[in-house]
């Protein structure tokens, strides 16, 4: 159960990053981006919480579960890579880049948790 | 030629001597000087500064408008910014006649306070990646000005001097850089003397210290700088294991000054993390072990030299984001007493003894503006001590009142000299707030360092967030009036000699309320929520009300998931500037 509660917070953190889904940003010159292939699937969920708490509470609830100054993240339709990108890259005005904050298997981790979030209703 | 040229002459100087014999004379923008600001409470048609004048009144002594004939106020013009992400957050000011308010940005607009004929736009060029690093971004809420020059703080730490008559920017400083953690400015800046003192955001991000700093407001050359943390030894000490290196503080909103002892009072912002696993062993664990001085209180600086006079620490070891800097500072005098009202995000309102010969300000008074606060059982109010703190444990801690916002924001209160009350604003949420026990981001990184995750809910009891605003007594916070609002205004308040207090709401209506009892006497829908300024001022001869429309701050963020709509749909890259007359 927690599982799912941690991996629906996740899901729904990605999906308020993701809500307005743009086209994969051109990748900035201010990230930490490698190219490299990465491994989602390195990032324990339970770090993936824990960077959440610390970036993205402000404007996401409950671990993205419900809507508060950013959408909810649970059910975005964003696709993985969009989501990755909209945290890599931020949206103007809104949202920071987080390319700079996280690294690429984070990043990863981070939409691969927000696109297995189920909204609540 | 000769008699016309005399008639003219004569009627010139015979308008000028009227102007100039009475209270009240408008300022030119070449001399607001220091002295003009320490008049600016004799100057009701103009408004020269942020909080109207160093009383942080937000008080017009201006009657034209009044209740008797507030019933035929009526838009007289409006000015719509463009684009403006994250709505329009900023108090205008005016100076002989012309408005300048500012949107997101940092963009200054400069009009004719009478027609809103468009006179010059100052649009400073953002350092977009430092900037958009920021949850504050592109946040600006207002300018200061003296000598001529505006002066404005960026959200990628620069404050800038422009020309108010042309909009040219006459010189700029990068006065923060990212070498112990990315910070801006988003609050207006406060001249004093010779000097414009601004304060830097950025309490929820790992890095150090907070500073609020001087510049010579003719070059901008640094006078002076004192961090909010670590600073001193003594708040060095407070944060243990050199927490203060990830420790975030500030002062992200303008503070007010005292001429009787030239001390510039200002708020402080919160500790990074904003929220704290430790319970009840914050002293010793946790990872900012100790009472992280001087974050969210008070400091008294000398105006001169910056050095730290006096202080008051309203919330020791801050555990709910609730900061000093959010916070007018009211002044008053009364019965031989020199005082100073400083609210907090907590929702209690702290009262000081102005004498700042003290290490510690002398607590007067503090009193209970919030209704549904659980985060402590009480201030001592002879003391100003928490007494019951409600300690976070790692996990789920439900209900925690008020919620990260507080039940205080950012925006003014109004003390009204014709009443002798003080008019503020108070919102009542609360959150389920999980405290994630997260790592150390690592010393001035920069990044965001906020240890929890939370849903807002409505109080214990309530089926849903509201809010109040109440006339009161400043100093025992006796309650005259109270009017409940369903959704809990984000504006800054005004009030007249004319007897109104205008509140802008969240949901577009701006009311206007008896002084004396809170009656409503006017309401207009101004079609978008406020959470910036409104003043009144006067041109040609005629009173006006000036208020800033616009939503998408973070606080306004709540209202989404609080209320669904109208704010489910309110647009928040929107705003205007909309001004009233008879």
């Amino acid at each position: 159960m927690l599982g799912i509660e941690r991996r629906l917070l996740l899901a729904a953190c990605a999906g308020a990053l993701l809500a307005i889904a743009p086209p994969a940003a051109p990748a900035a010159e201010n990230d930490n981006s490698t190219g490299a292939q990465v491994d989602a699937a390195a990032v324990p969920v339970t770090e993936v919480k824990k960077l959440f708490a610390n970036n993205c509470s402000w404007c996401h609830g409950a671990y993205g579960m419900t809507a508060d100054k950013g959408p909810r993240l649970a059910g975005t339709k964003m696709t993985e890579d969009e989501v990755r990108e909209r945290i890599r890259h931020g949206k103007e005005g809104y949202m920071p880049p987080f390319g700079k904050v996280l690294n690429d298997q984070q990043i990863a981790a981070f939409a691969k948790y927000i696109k297995s979030l189920t909204p609540a209703d | 030629m000769k008699r016309s040229l005399a008639i003219r002459t004569w009627l010139a100087c015979g308008v000028a001597a009227a102007c100039l014999a009475g209270a009240g004379v408008p300022a030119k923008a070449a001399d607001v000087d220091a002295n003009a600001l320490l008049k600016a409470d004799e100057n009701p048609n103009d408004w020269l500064m942020y909080h109207q004048s160093y009383k942080s009144w937000h008080y017009s002594a201006l009657d034209q408008i009044n209740a008797n004939n507030v019933k035929d106020l009526k838009v007289v013009w409006m000015h719509t910014p463009g684009a403006n992400k994250r709505g329009v957050q900023s108090v205008p000011i005016v100076v002989d006649g012309v408005l300048y308010y500012t949107t997101s940005g940092s963009q200054i607009w400069a009009l004719d306070g009478a027609t809103g004929a468009f006179l010059w736009k100052f649009e400073p060029k953002i350092d977009k990646d430092r900037a958009e690093g920021t949850v504050y971004n592109p946040y600006n809420r207002g300018v200061a000005a003296a000598f001529g020059k505006l002066y404005i703080g960026t959200a990628d730490g620069r404050l800038i001097a422009v020309d108010m008559k042309t909009g040219k920017q006459v010189w700029e400083n990068q006065l923060l850089t990212t070498e112990k953690g990315n910070k801006g400015y988003t609050g207006a800046p406060l001249v004093v003397k010779d000097k414009v003192i601004i304060g830097a955001d950025g309490g929820e991000y790992s890095g150090c210290c907070g500073p609020i700093i001087a510049v010579d407001a003719n070059t901008g050359k640094v006078a002076w700088q004192f961090d909010t943390i670590a600073g001193d030894e003594r708040s060095r000490a407070s944060w243990k294991n050199d927490s203060w290196k990830t420790g975030g503080g500030g002062g992200w909103m303008p503070g007010g000054y005292d001429p009787k002892t030239n001390t510039v009072f200002w708020g402080t912002a919160n500790p990074a993390p904003d929220y704290d696993w430790s319970f009840d062993k914050w002293q010793t664990e946790g990872p900012r072990p100790g009472e992280n001085l001087y974050t969210s209180g008070v400091v008294a600086l000398d105006a001169d030299t910056g050095k730290l006079k006096s202080f008051f620490q309203e919330i020791p070891h801050d555990n709910w984001d609730f900061d000093g800097a959010v916070g007018e500072f009211v002044m008053l005098d009364r019965d031989g007493k020199n005082y100073v009202v400083h609210p907090n995000k907590g929702g209690y309102v702290y009262v000081y003894n102005r004498d700042v010969s003290g290490d510690k300000l002398k607590i007067e008074n503090v009193w209970h503006l919030g209704k549904t606060s659980n985060f402590i059982k009480d201030v001592d109010p002879k003391t100003g001590e928490l007494i019951g703190r409600r300690e976070l444990k790692e996990g789920m801690n439900k209900q925690l009142c008020p919620a990260i916002d507080g039940a205080i924001s950012w925006n003014s209160g109004s003390y009204n000299p014709d009443t002798g009350l003080y008019y503020k604003i108070g919102q009542e949420f609360c959150a389920d707030q999980e405290v994630v026990k997260t790592d150390n981001p690592g010393a001035y990184s920069g990044k965001l360092y906020l240890g929890a995750t939370w849903t807002v809910v409505p109080p214990p009891g309530h089926e849903k967030a509201f809010g109040h605003v109440s006339g009161r007594d400043p100093i025992t916070g006796k309650v005259a009036w109270e009017v409940e609002y369903k959704y809990f205004p984000l504006a800054s308040l005004l009030s007249t000699k004319g007897g109104l207090l205008f509140v802008p709401g969240a949901d577009g209506m701006l009311d206007a309320l008896d002084t004396k009892t809170g009656k409503k006497l006017w309401s207009h829908n101004d079609g978008l929520g406020h959470h910036g300024g409104i003043i009144s001022y006067m041109a040609g001869g005629k009173q006006y009300i000036a208020v800033t429309t616009g939503w998408g701050s973070h606080v306004s963020g709540n209202f989404k998931p609080l209320y669904g709509e109208p704010f489910a749909s309110m647009p928040t890259d929107n705003g205007q500037l909309i001004v009233f007359g008879l």
